[in-house]
């Protein structure tokens, strides 16, 4: 059989059976620090805001955490942490599902937080006006952009878990009511629920 | 590559395209019907995948014609991208996937390959994330269908001037 034939049916072969084992193959996740999520601390309490169905539906195996949160200085924030170890196509960039859901978003800032940045941003439908910031955590920095999610995340999955922590797609929105100091929350909740 | 440099006989060429299609369409089609489905910036974009699928048909060259070129380049493209995409978990990487592998079982020629490549963002998922930052509330479902229209009479218009015989 001609050598370059053999090589090509290899390659092809080796190639088609990584595809199809290599999505098997276990990668750690970040449950434990969703479960180690503070339900209280300096300023703040918060309770658990259980899952919907199309919740579970939309995640997928991907896991999150929802919560109400209240601080003592008045306002409410829901936030949400999802985890995509196990299905990383439930976490998007924000905006988009936003925008999907109908939402115009009117401003949008670059906030620095203690170990990187956030993206804050104020949103309208209908009649509605609400806030909000997002950030991806990776315990050790907290960043915006899709794109090094999405390698960051590539890269923990073609080593198999070993170049990094998971990034958790954080998200707080405000809720109707007292106007948010957002400042005040990247200094003392953010620190508090674990992000610093 | 071209057929006299190719190592496979004309069967083998033909078996390996239709299981690289094959693990491709297994890889990609879970999440492209998702995104159809559900995605409010996909609404439409199956329709746009028929209009595209529907060109490729159209071009390709008839089954025992012997001006088409057989070419391993998206068939090779392809398998690596399935391998890829699995190892990084990229959707994006298995549509590109199922889109060479469709090219490749077509033979169309590369010039025109690759003008159908850019035509498939109008079927694209990945395509919508890019109209979300200047649209909100998504698409409507004629919009995907009108881009591939569109893209496709040029691709028609293009093949006027690029011939089967080019490499």
């Amino acid at each position: 059989m001609n050598p370059k034939r053999i090589t090509l049916f290899s390659l092809c072969a080796i190639a088609l059976l990584v595809a199809l084992v290599w999505p098997t193959l276990p990668v750690a996740s970040e449950a434990e620090r969703l479960a180690n999520l503070p339900n209280s601390g300096p300023g703040f309490d918060s309770e658990h805001v259980p899952l919907s169905a199309a919740d579970i539906k939309f995640l997928n195996g991907a896991r999150a955490d929802i919560r109400q949160i209240r601080l003592h200085t008045g306002g409410s924030l829901i936030l949400t942490v999802i985890d995509g170890s196990e299905n990383r196509h439930a976490v998007h960039d924000p905006s988009y599902c936003l925008a999907g859901g109908g939402w115009r978003i009117t401003d949008k800032k670059r906030m620095t937080t203690q170990s990187g940045e956030a993206t804050w941003m104020k949103m309208t439908k209908d009649d509605s006006t609400t806030e909000a910031i997002w950030f991806f955590d990776d315990k050790e920095s907290q960043f915006t952009s899709p794109f090094t999610y999405w390698a960051r995340t590539s890269a923990r999955r073609i080593s198999l878990g070993r170049s990094g922590a998971e990034p958790l797609l954080v998200t707080l929105r405000a809720l109707p009511g007292a106007p948010m100091d957002w400042n005040q929350i990247h200094k003392t909740l953010l620190p508090a629920l674990g992000f610093h | 590559m071209s057929a006299s440099t190719s190592p496979l006989a004309s069967w083998e060429k033909w078996l390996l395209s239709a299981v690289i299609f094959g693990v491709a369409a297994y890889l990609a089609l879970p999440s492209l019907l998702e995104a159809w489905l559900h995605d409010p910036y996909s609404h439409g974009a199956a329709i746009a995948f028929g209009i595209w699928l529907l060109l490729i048909v159209s071009l390709a060259p008839p089954l025992r014609s012997t001006l088409a070129t057989p070419t391993l380049f998206w068939l090779l493209c392809a398998v690596v991208l399935c391998a890829v995409g699995s190892m990084s978990s990229l959707r994006v990487l298995y549509h590109a996937a199922l889109l060479l592998a469709l090219l490749d079982l077509s033979r169309i020629n590369f010039r025109m390959g690759m003008l159908a490549t850019l035509c498939t963002l109008s079927w694209l998922p990945s395509s919508g994330w890019l109209i979300s930052r200047f649209h909100a509330g998504g698409l409507v479902g004629w919009e995907r269908p009108l881009a591939a229209g569109l893209a496709c009479s040029l691709l028609i218009f293009a093949k006027r001037r690029i011939s089967f015989h080019s490499p």
